[in-house]
């Protein structure tokens, strides 16, 4: 194939193209430009990685909220159901005491049982032991099972119960008692076998 | 520049680092440069707004180079040819850059004119065809260099080097036409 001759414009471009070195000033002037968006591209990189730590924490802490409120709306309901059902059963309703501190007991005696106004629902009673401080809660714990045997037959709710009392029981007083029933009373000779083996 | 030296920098661009983007702008300048003047068949005045807005461009739109699909010049080539491409669609009443612009005084008014029209010609011309004559006439590269980076046969590569000069013919002539129908 034969070129075609170029005009002289073209073949004159074309066999002497342009070329200068690259001039300084627009160099300066480029830089000058341009650097200043490096410094807003990284003040975005940061504003971006707290908007996205903030979008994946916020909901953690909402949900962990509404769970906590959730959990202590739940209670509530829960206690005042048992009382209402209490005051069914027995035509009282009672009274919620704020536990009241008792004194350290003397080694060798056992602490004195703490003993609401009123009878309290199993499940109140539950709750009172689980918040007691320490000897309170092992006598707490063994009235609420006794409760729960007595008003629901709720024999497994009563085991937990006893359980607890058991094992926060000081060594001095996991002595078989006659007005233990049956299970408390194996509950204890296990855990004062266990207590000798440690 | 290797290219993997390229991938860092880009990374390093992207969380807004000054020191790598003037070593990407070191790297490329002078082959920009080059292209931009080439694509304004010489007009300085005109390449110095077209480089000046071409890096502007890029480094608003770094976060869309990919530097796994190309390299960063042809990426900027190819923001550079838009932005030429704009710059001779617009009908210009002023210039571009003031009258008082060294390189606008210095050039005579006829051969300001022949250049624009060279620069509409190469613009109108195909990707291909001005990247082949770019290769053969302002890179230098002989056909067989052109072959094999090309991955073609050297007949292809002259037969479409002759294609592409009788397209720039064509072009040209129908610039000058233009001209020559508006009048001076």
């Amino acid at each position: 194939m034969i070129d075609k001759p170029l005009p002289l414009p073209l073949d004159d471009f074309l066999n002497n193209p342009p070329a200068r070195p690259e001039p300084a000033e627009l160099r300066r002037l480029v830089l000058g430009q341009t650097v200043p968006h490096l410094g807003r591209r990284r003040r975005w990189m940061v504003i971006r990685s707290y908007l996205w730590t903030a979008a994946i924490i916020t909901p953690l802490l909402l949900y962990a909220l509404i769970c906590s409120s959730a959990v202590e709306l739940v209670r509530r309901l829960a206690e005042r159901a048992d009382e209402e059902a209490f005051a069914q059963n027995h035509g009282v309703l009672p009274i919620v005491e704020e536990p009241q501190p008792a004194p350290a007991p003397p080694l060798k005696e056992k602490p004195p049982p703490v003993v609401a106004k009123a009878p309290l629902p199993a499940v109140a009673l539950e709750w009172k032991a689980f918040d007691a401080p320490g000897v309170q809660q092992s006598a707490l714990y063994l009235q609420a099972g006794d409760r729960y045997v007595e008003d629901k037959h709720d024999l497994a709710s009563a085991l937990r119960c006893y359980v607890q009392s058991v094992q926060a029981a000081p060594v001095e007083t996991l002595e078989i008692d006659p007005n233990d029933n049956w299970l408390v009373m194996a509950l204890k000779m296990d855990q004062i076998e266990r207590r000798k083996e440690k | 520049m290797p290219a993997e030296d390229e991938r860092r920098l880009h990374r390093a661009v992207l969380v807004g680092d000054e020191r790598a983007w003037r070593s990407l702008y070191d790297a490329t300048s002078a082959g920009l440069d080059a292209y931009v003047l080439w694509r304004c068949a010489g007009l300085r005045d005109v390449a110095d707004d077209v480089v000046q807005e071409t890096w502007l461009i890029a480094v608003r739109r770094i976060g869309s180079f990919n530097p796994n699909r190309g390299r960063f010049l042809a990426w900027l080539r190819g923001i550079a040819a838009n932005v030429l491409r704009g710059h001779f669609r617009r009908k210009l009443t002023q210039p571009l850059v003031g009258d008082a612009h060294p390189a606008r005084v210095a050039t005579d008014s006829e051969e300001r004119e022949q250049a624009e029209e060279i620069a509409r010609a190469l613009a109108l011309l195909p990707e291909d065809h001005e990247s082949l004559l770019r290769a053969k006439y302002l890179d230098g590269l002989s056909v067989a260099a052109i072959a094999a980076d090309w991955v073609a046969t050297p007949k292809a590569v002259e037969s479409l080097l002759t294609r592409a000069r009788e397209a720039f013919r064509k072009a040209y002539a129908a610039e000058s036409k233009k001209k020559d129908e508006v009048g001076p």
